[in-house]
């Protein structure tokens, strides 16, 4: 099945090469170039993995990874920089970022990050439906 | 130059140094996602599927595009890095400008705000990386309080007292810190906060250093 990636830089030649050498490998692509962009992206869409900029002009990535995690707690986010400094990074993650990626980034490395990200959003997913019939089973007392 | 001074004319240089390597980390991955997509074009030639030459066309302006982008960057980090090649010279200020806006360019996009360097035609001498680094506390402390559309606009005229550097355009009165003066104080300039406005009068001629 098809990953459905959110992908937020404000660099408009690295979404559009990007997003296209992502579409070549079979992923449906979307594309913000900034905070406000992506978040009515996540919340008009579902994504299996959104790839978000962590630095940007006015909303930086710290802070879209904030507010998408308070909309969709189960969205799987891989941060991109052009600096992947130690402190960031696990920042990144205790906010909830699923990894955390240096630019350039290897476009094989990347995919693979983001398949391992629609397999977790997945289970995710199926944990929740599981859990929510249980919740109808017994509330029905059947 | 006490410890504190030693460390924070390092923090500066080392800012600087963190911009640039930045922005050539971001020249790098767009030419690395362009030329990953000339060779998966290729891959996908290779199994028959027509190459478009808009779409070759369109990547490769876009690696020479870059490539001009990051020239511009090193020659900047080049000019910077040199600055510290003789204690005092003479510097066309329209250039100097010119170097800081672009130097601080990343952290006045990441504010939302915007920066505009006016023309000019004035000549000083003076320290240049003293004059570099009061230009760049003073841009750093404008965005302290700017929002998204702020714009900056920075000129230099030449007056009566000396060479007077405005930067204008700043959403409310600023307070620079400490530091920022004693900057400007050792390049034996006049630095006050008008109207909004950050001024800075240098002298025409540098101060005796003692050294």
């Amino acid at each position: 099945m098809a990953e459905k990636v959110l992908l937020i830089d404000d660099e408009t030649e690295f979404l559009q090469n990007l997003s296209d050498r992502m579409t070549i490998r079979g992923m449906e692509v979307t594309t913000a170039q900034d905070g406000n962009a992506a978040l009515n992206a996540v919340n008009n869409d579902s994504f299996d993995a959104v790839v978000l900029d962590l630095q940007m002009p006015g909303m930086d990535g710290i802070e879209v990874l904030k507010r998408i995690k308070t909309e969709r707690p189960n969205m799987q986010i891989i941060l991109l920089t052009g600096h992947a400094s130690l402190e960031k990074g696990v920042e990144a993650m205790r906010l909830g970022a699923m990894d955390f990626m240096e630019k350039p980034a290897d476009i094989n490395s990347l995919a693979e990050k983001i398949h391992k990200a629609q397999a977790r959003k997945m289970l995710l997913v199926e944990r929740e439906t599981e859990a929510k019939m249980k919740e109808i089973i017994g509330s029905r007392g059947w | 130059m006490s410890d504190t001074s030693q460390r924070d004319d390092l923090k500066f240089f080392g800012q600087v140094s963190a911009t640039i390597s930045h922005d050539l980390k971001n020249v790098l991955a767009v030419i690395n996602e362009g030329a990953g997509l000339l060779d998966d074009l290729c891959m996908l030639a290779g199994k028959g599927r027509p190459i478009e030459p808009e779409r070759l066309a369109s990547v490769a302006k876009s690696i020479l595009g870059q490539v001009r982008r990051g020239d511009a960057i090193i020659k900047n980090m080049n000019t910077f890095a040199h600055s510290v090649d003789e204690d005092v010279r003479s510097m066309d200020m329209g250039e100097m400008l010119t170097l800081m806006g672009e130097l601080c360019s990343r952290p006045v996009k990441a504010a939302g705000a915007s920066l505009e360097v006016t023309p000019c035609e004035c000549h000083l001498r003076a320290d240049p990386y003293g004059v570099e680094r009061v230009l760049h506390g003073m841009i750093l402390c404008a965005l302290k309080n700017a929002q998204q559309g702020t714009a900056l606009t920075l000129s230099a005229t030449m007056e009566a007292e000396g060479l007077r550097i405005l930067l204008a355009g700043l959403p409310q009165e600023p307070h620079p810190e400490e530091q920022l003066h004693e900057t400007a104080r050792a390049l034996g300039a006049q630095f006050h906060v008008r109207n909004r406005s950050l001024e800075l009068t240098l002298p025409t001629q540098p101060p005796e250093t003692g050294n």
